[in-house]
């Protein structure tokens, strides 16, 4: 029996599945904001942990140490001290992504430290869900301006998974699904991407 | 509690130097966001009386952005508050001093 046109691929099953995700603790033992993260499926590492140890671990990423160190002294002192005020995150569409516009690194040269203001050349993508819960999730090398420019290959899935994710977690609040106090993430910490 | 190893890791290889510059930056931006609500500034109102981009406020508000003395002197004139309160501690500087010749 012949099939109408387009009823066969409007019938054909999606071979796309969909992944389970779960949130979960990253790092709660700041004072002040509790950083989640999110694994997919059975994976190893969680989306976080992938960033972290891609820095830390991976001698191809070396030089990029200064701009991930950074990163992670901001995420101490917002999380130990001032809380993850709105502003120190930069809005990322329906996720954010730290570090903020710019920063200060300093430099050793010929034996002097020499301060330069500079971009920060990696984003860590997060979904702000108050001052004092956040989710980390994954990000790279930003080396483009716009997310979809050319050069921007890196990280652009990282930026499209963060909005995705933003979207679902922004559902589940919105349908009691999570809940939040100070610290506490209550709720269905599952959800398919 | 719980912690990733992978941020333990991380934490322990912060720069003391780097993380209180930045902290400083963050007390500072924190300062000028509580005077800016309390005056009922907009950052756009705060970037016409400073007669500078929007843009520039925000990267100054994000705590990210070197800010200069003068900058904060002339936020300090629009408030009408201190921003930035240097203390000046002459015992400790005097004891500084005076180890200084000795040595």
């Amino acid at each position: 029996m012949n099939s109408p046109k387009g009823e066969f691929h409007k019938n054909k099953p999606s071979l796309k599945v969909n992944k389970l995700c779960e949130i979960e603790i990253f790092d709660d033992e700041f004072e002040e904001v509790a950083f989640y993260t999110i694994r997919i499926e059975d994976e190893v590492l969680t989306e976080t942990e992938k960033f972290y140890q891609r820095f830390l671990e991976n001698e191809n990423y070396a030089d990029y140490s200064a701009d991930f160190r950074s990163i992670v002294t901001w995420i101490e002192l917002i999380g130990n001290e001032f809380g993850a005020l709105e502003y120190f995150f930069r809005p990322e569409n329906s996720a954010y992504a730290l570090p903020p516009k710019e920063r200060i690194t300093r430099r050793y040269t010929m034996g002097k430290n020499i301060d330069i203001i500079e971009r920060n050349r990696l984003r860590l993508y997060c979904i702000w869900i108050s001052e004092s819960v956040v989710i980390l999730l994954n990000g790279g090398i930003k080396e483009a301006q716009k997310n979809s420019d050319k050069g921007a290959e890196n990280i652009q899935s990282h930026f499209r998974l963060a909005n995705k994710i933003g979207k679902i977690i922004l559902e589940k609040i919105i349908e009691d699904e999570l809940s939040h106090s100070f610290k506490n993430l209550e709720g269905d910490f599952t959800f398919y991407i | 509690m719980a912690q990733s190893k992978y941020s333990k890791i991380a934490r322990s290889k912060i720069d003391p130097i780097e993380r209180n510059a930045m902290r400083k930056s963050l007390l500072i931006a924190k300062r000028i966001h509580e005077l800016r609500r309390k005056h009922g500034y907009t950052q756009k109102d705060l970037s016409e009386k400073l007669g500078v981009q929007p843009s520039l406020v925000s990267k100054w508000l994000s705590g990210f952005h070197n800010i200069t003395i003068e900058t904060v002197e002339k936020m300090e004139a629009i408030f009408n508050e201190p921003i930035l309160v240097v203390f000046f501690d002459e015992e400790k500087l005097s004891k500084t001093k005076s180890s200084k010749k000795a040595s």
